[in-house]
């Protein structure tokens, strides 16, 4: 889901770069002192996650999480996955730093709309809140793969077919992802209430 | 919501996700990395260019393109279904192999000018890495670290500032 360095061209690079900085400077805005360590250790596992190769389909998918990341943080998804992006691209070589805000955008958009569309949900019967949870892990991916495909428009002649092979190749990724949090919810219901958003202050 | 209280879900909070963190570590051992490597060794006059996944998969036709010094495209071609691909060489120059494996997967390759021409050259391979632990602690470290600085910032911000900043 990373793009590399030097396939797009300046102008995808600077307004990705833009809307990344806009996403991340709501985001720190919204990062009140309370939410500081769940946003630290999502992004780890963001960072992380990348690392979990996914052998089924037909291509090289790995395991993404921004679908949990957004649900969790909300708006405070831009800056934990542009810090883990940076590591994953100084540390690990996927993406770049020039594409730096452009993965941003490709992967943070997606969990921030997850979360405002999923969120209101977690709070209801627990069947509805799953069912919402999955969608908002399956959902991210999936709009992840479309916003790749647009940035990549600009470069590769065919916006359906990109899209529908990154869509593709993803489609067990989206599924893991779905499953991953709902589990996580599910758990964090249970436990850890809290730490869902828009739990109901006293 | 009283502090003490607080306090005691923040502490909670912390271990469930340094427990979870710990978790998606440990499930990294069957992990992989979706980079795209790519190498280039000459035999003779022909360039021979392997590619593949960090998984291991070969790229199945992949964009092939040779640049020469000066950035003008010499030759392209597609990698077969072995990732594999080769061509003669076009003229005694650094050579710039490039790979668009498509999804915005792409890597490079040069070949200085004075390798062009000896008989043979020993194959080049990038070594094979393992899975980067090192790195991967790294990051993580990095992280927390990064968290601590904004948390100590936002803290002193807290005290010294107004009271009233409740939006959660």
């Amino acid at each position: 889901m990373h793009i590399s360095e030097g396939v797009l061209s300046g102008s995808v690079l600077i307004s990705g770069g833009a809307l990344a900085a806009i996403g991340t400077a709501i985001g720190l805005k919204k990062l009140n002192y309370d939410r500081i360590a769940k946003a630290g250790i999502l992004s780890a596992a963001f960072f992380v996650a990348s690392l979990i190769h996914v052998p089924i389909g037909p291509a090289n998918a790995h395991l993404i999480l921004n679908g949990l990341v957004g649900l969790l943080l909300g708006w405070a998804a831009f800056p934990a996955i542009l810090v883990a992006l940076v590591l994953q691209a100084v540390l690990f070589q996927f993406g770049g730093i020039t594409a730096l805000g452009v993965n941003t955008i490709i992967m943070a958009l997606p969990a921030v709309l997850c979360y405002l569309i999923c969120s209101p949900f977690l709070h209801k019967k627990s069947t509805l809140a799953l069912a919402a949870a999955f969608v908002c892990g399956f959902l991210s991916v999936l709009l992840s793969a479309l916003v790749l495909g647009l940035a990549l428009v600009f470069t590769e002649e065919n916006f359906f077919e990109v899209a529908a092979i990154v869509i593709g190749a993803h489609i067990p990724v989206m599924i893991i992802e779905g499953l991953i949090t709902a589990m996580c919810v599910a758990f964090l219901k249970k436990v850890q209430p809290t730490m869902l958003p828009g739990f109901p202050e006293k | 919501m009283k502090p003490e209280h607080f306090k005691y879900n923040l502490a909670k909070s912390i271990f469930f996700l340094l427990l979870v963190s710990c978790f998606v570590l440990i499930l990294t051992a069957a992990a992989d990395a979706h980079r795209v490597n790519l190498f280039a060794w000459i035999e003779g006059d022909t360039v021979y260019v392997e590619s593949k996944f960090g998984s291991g998969r070969r790229v199945n036709a992949g964009k092939i393109t040779v640049f020469d010094s000066g950035g003008n495209e010499l030759l392209s071609g597609m990698t077969n279904e072995n990732g594999e691909f080769s061509f003669k060489v076009p003229k005694k120059t650094d050579l710039k192999i490039v790979l668009n494996a498509g999804e915005g997967h792409r890597a490079e390759w040069s070949i200085p000018a004075t390798e062009i021409g000896l008989t043979t050259t020993e194959k080049r391979q990038p070594t094979e890495e393992s899975l980067p632990v090192k790195n991967i602690l790294i990051g993580i470290g990095c992280i927390f670290g990064l968290s601590a600085i904004v948390a100590a910032i936002r803290k002193r911000k807290k005290n010294s500032g107004h009271h009233g900043d409740t939006e959660m």
